[in-house]
């Protein structure tokens, strides 16, 4: 009787010790890492052949859906051989996906387009490979990048943007600024993007840390609604409410009101608040010659010209047309924070635009 | 597995003693089917709520550097400014939604099935359908259509002198989750009111009660296990729902438990630490919840299937049959016209306007073939398919063995292996995907899932299992034991009798649990986000991808197309099932 007891006891314990068992049994079959050492003498042809063999490459990007498949279609009108997976992921999804599977030494991602705060977690984090890419061009006036990291996608501004039909109806001030959206008048009526750090931190090196904190907390203090995108900002204003956005995406705005000019306009603040878009190899790629190609032709004026015609982006390439309303750096002066943010500096920044605009605490 | 079974008035003749009788009972399909349940269950609960726990512990989890054993991840997190605020927040929050969704989904479900109101059918379907709008359309949708300045509703709350309902609120966000969530109430309360025999009732109203005191004194009492279990799945879901709060809540500034999870995912490296100890928190939540619930219902179950023939009669409702059907078009307006309608306008305009006609002038189906011309949208549709019916599958045939053991067996630790189907209720599926992304990459295991749609539906069946097992558990516990017993003395083996015999007794039950996890599994977002792939994305993400693009009118036209394939699945499993039922009762 004692014995049935014990078993009746042990038997279950038995069963969820197999569980755990069958979880930690098997072999190791997590890592498919390969070499991604491609000597830096190898000429375009074999870099290209090479390529060719490996036959796709995978690439993680924070472009739009709709923009990945234009992209890609005009990279395999010159690379018809090589098939690109690509996976659209958020900003901040970027850094914990790659870091991530490559904890579980599963390395799948062969380049990642993102923006620079987080592509230079990535760096921070050991997760790339530098490259030099032929085709560079040199960078904007002001900015630093660090060594093999430079390939850039294209350049984004923050600009005010509102609806004017709205603003009309309500006979709100027209936005002279992003200091306008700290009238009482505004007072609940206008987004901002609480982990718009890229922004903040060109507004710092705009203002000044005090001023820019300053700013913030009254934009804070005057009920902003809080987005979660710049992008998501332009559809909220589009819609008509909130009527302003502190924090939209030039290029997008600059597109929308193309479209529906009656809903959004926008408005370039100068200095211009300003950041980047950079695009790198991910430490042991998988398709290593592929990935170069790739970067190789994504920073190429046909790749720019591709890029900015599909998305309306802004490339520093000088051999590219850019949108005239967007980027004209005779009329705004671009201000970049800095692309290499160490995480630091980037927790506390996020942290410090959080409580000023009382978003939950970071 | 054998030996854990004390006997039951089926098990009472004992097994010759021999080893050939041994093995034999070992090999029983009973104890087969049980014990591969069993572990299946505690494999899927346990691999999240240990990752959670783990991450809690840990000082750096998931991050580039060393991490360490720590407990300093408790008192930071709950000595976070505003912590008691968020507290307060998600529990009115969650206790607001829960008690609204009672009161509709039971009510509603009580006029479909116990009365004679008019268009049943369509009842029926229209309580169903809020359930088929993913929660990202339909959070979107209200925050358009309530938006305090510009919403549609608030214009005619306007016309009428009506003070305006401000949606980015926490009315605003229970609303919305209500109308969300009311289709798990419906389809708990469809399954208790379609397994509860009515001679009770009739004895009541026979005895001279009245038929008010007869739907609180009997009705109501009969279906107290099912409404308890209900309103607490749907607290824990309103708890770890992540739409809502992400999109009404926090530019709202109403901040609930999620959102802090989110928050706490931005930084970098993100604070696994703050993530794990509030899932932890809310798993203490929901299993004080459970256990209260199980102490209140203890006993009082009531086994109501017999051996003899019975159906759910029917109250004739007179002429209060049309107050009946009012509230049932009331709520097929508000729940499923008002937001389809204004995902449908979104989708045939090349950008948001207002409901006007001259914004018609404007009017395109350019949506929807955008829409075509993005291959990785359509493979999202096919991949979506085929993981929600995989998953639904899965799901309800494990829950159907799972419930047998917990209510039909007195095998030792029944009450655990129930305990730990419910376990992945109380761990945000945010917090879900990351444990089961990190258990999947790090753990060594024979089989490689990572990057294929497998993951996805190892996910889905962990955060639909307890929902499943809501369903199928009260209608397995409405089977009297003498229908088995009768089988098993017939000669009948058991998976003879669980087939012929619970199935079709089950079929409402087991129909709910396959439709539910279905549809979740279809559109859940916040664990798929962190699981899927190049290869293996799914037709939520890319709703929610689009959303955050600002690519609004055809997110719109996607997920109308969602809606419709989603639809015509439910149709397709009701016809099916209709089928099989009718071959059973041959």
């Amino acid at each position: 009787m004692r014995a049935r007891t014990v078993r009746r006891i042990l038997v279950p314990l038995s069963a969820l010790g197999l569980a755990v068992s069958v979880a930690a049994c098997g072999s190791s079959s997590a890592s498919n890492s390969t070499s991604s050492a491609i000597p830096s003498s190898t000429s375009t042809a074999d870099l290209a052949a090479n390529a060719n063999s490996e036959g796709q490459l995978n690439w993680y990007t924070t472009f739009a859906s709709s923009d990945v498949q234009p992209i890609i279609a005009a990279f395999n009108k010159a690379y018809p051989k090589i098939k690109v997976n690509a996976l659209r992921l958020s900003a901040s999804q970027i850094p914990p996906k790659i870091i991530t599977e490559q904890r579980g030494h599963q390395f799948t991602a062969d380049i990642v387009s993102g923006d620079s705060p987080q592509i230079a977690q990535l760096i921070q984090a050991n997760a790339l490979q530098p490259y030099t890419s032929p085709n560079e061009t040199p960078l904007p006036q002001g900015l630093s990048l660090q060594a093999g990291f430079q390939t850039v996608v294209y350049a984004v501004t923050t600009v005010v943007a509102w609806n004017p039909t709205v603003v009309k109806q309500q006979g709100l001030p027209v936005p002279t600024g992003i200091q306008t959206f700290t009238n009482p008048a505004w007072k609940g009526k206008f987004s901002i993007d609480p982990s718009a750090v890229n922004w903040y931190d060109s507004l710092i090196k705009i203002m000044g840390h005090q001023k820019a904190l300053a700013l913030v907390q009254k934009l804070g203090d005057n009920d902003p609604v809080l987005v979660e995108s710049h992008t998501e900002a332009l559809t909220d204003v589009q819609a008509g409410e909130p009527v302003g956005a502190v924090t939209a995406y030039g290029y997008k705005a600059s597109s929308m009101e193309k479209k529906t000019p009656a809903e959004v306009t926008f408005l370039n603040p100068n200095p211009l608040p300003s950041s980047l878009n950079l695009i790198d190899i991910v430490a042991h790629a998988p398709h290593p010659a592929a990935a170069r190609v790739f970067v190789n032709w994504m920073v190429s004026q046909a790749g720019q010209t591709a890029v900015i015609d599909q998305t309306n982006h802004t490339s520093i390439r000088s051999d590219v047309t850019n949108d005239p309303k967007v980027w004209d750096p005779a009329k705004w002066t671009p201000t970049w924070g800095n692309p290499m943010l160490p995480s630091s500096t980037y927790n506390s920044e996020l942290s410090e635009l959080g409580q000023a605009l009382h978003a939950p605490q970071q | 597995m054998a030996a854990l079974d004390t006997p039951t008035r089926q098990d009472s003749a004992p097994p010759p003693r021999t080893d050939g009788g041994r093995w034999r009972r070992l090999l029983n399909g009973r104890y087969l089917a049980m014990t591969i349940s069993a572990i299946v269950v505690a494999y899927l609960a346990l691999v999240p709520v240990c990752t959670m726990l783990y991450a809690s512990l840990q000082s750096n989890f998931l991050g580039v550097g060393p991490s360490s054993w720590t407990l300093g991840n408790f008192p930071k997190t709950f000595t976070t400014p505003g912590f008691g605020t968020l507290v307060a927040n998600s529990f009115v929050y969650a206790a607001a939604t829960s008690v609204i969704c009672i009161a509709v989904g039971f009510g509603l479900a009580w006029l479909v099935v116990r009365t004679n109101t008019p268009c049943k059918s369509f009842a029926q379907a229209a309580a169903l359908v809020p359930m088929i709008i993913p929660g990202v359309l339909n959070t979107i949708a209200w925050s358009l259509l309530l938006s305090p300045g510009q919403g549609p509703l608030n214009h005619v709350l306007r016309a009428v002198g009506l003070p305006v309902f401000n949606v980015y609120s926490l009315p605003g966000m229970v609303l919305v989750q209500s109308m969300h969530v009311v289709p798990v109430a419906f389809l708990m309360g469809t399954a208790a009111f379609s397994a509860m025999d009515s001679s009770l009732e009739e004895a009541a109203l026979a005895s001279g009660a009245s038929p008010v005191r007869t739907f609180f004194a009997v009705t109501v009492r009969m279906a107290r296990p099912a409404i308890l279990s209900a309103a607490l799945l749907m607290f824990i879901q309103t708890i770890s729902n992540f739409e809502v709060p992400q999109l009404i809540g926090v530019p709202g500034h109403v901040y609930v438990f999620v959102s802090q999870i989110y928050a706490a995912l931005q930084q970098f490296p993100a604070d696994y630490g703050e993530v794990g100890v509030i899932g932890v928190f809310v798993l203490v939540i929901a299993a004080v919840g459970l256990y209260l619930s199980r102490r209140v219902v203890k006993g009082r179950g009531i086994q109501t299937i017999t051996g003899k023939a019975f159906r759910a009669q029917v109250q004739d409702l007179g002429k209060w049959r049309w107050l009946g059907f009012a509230c049932v078009v009331l709520f097929f307006v508000v729940a499923i016209v008002l937001p389809l309608a204004m995902l449908l306008w979104s989708s045939v305009l090349p950008g948001y306007e207002s409901p006007s006609l001259h914004a018609l002038h404007d009017f395109t189906m350019s949506n929807y073939s955008d829409i075509f011309r993005q291959p990785s949208l359509v493979k999202s549709l096919k991949n979506s398919l085929i993981i929600s019916v995989s998953a639904g599958l899965v799901v309800t045939l494990l829950c159907a063995v799972v419930s047998y053991i917990t209510v039909k067996t007195k095998v030792v630790g029944r009450g655990l292996l129930d305990g730990l189907a419910t376990v992945p209720i109380a761990v945000p599926s945010v917090v879900m995907g990351v444990g089961i992304l990190y258990f999947y990459l790090v753990a060594p295991l024979p089989v490689h899932l990572y990057g294929t749609l497998a993951i996805l539906i190892v996910a889905f069946v962990t955060i639909t299992m307890p929902y499943a097992m809501r369903y199928i558990v009260p209608g397995m516990a409405a089977i009297k034991d003498e229908l088995e017993e009768a089988a098993t003395s017939s000669g009948a083996s058991w998976l003879q009798s669980f087939w012929r015999i619970f199935v079709p007794l089950m079929m409402p039950s087991l129909l709910a649990a396959f439709l539910y996890s279905m549809i979740v599994s279809f559109r859940e977002i916040s664990a798929a986000i962190f699981l899927y792939s190049s290869g293996s994305e799914v037709v939520s993400v890319q709703i929610y991808d689009l959303y955050r693009n600002g690519t609004y009118p055809v997110l719109a036209a996607l997920g109308i197309l969602m809606v419709i394939v989603l639809v015509i699945l439910v149709v397709l499993v009701q016809l099916a099932s209709r089928a099989v039922g009718i071959k059973q009762r041959r």
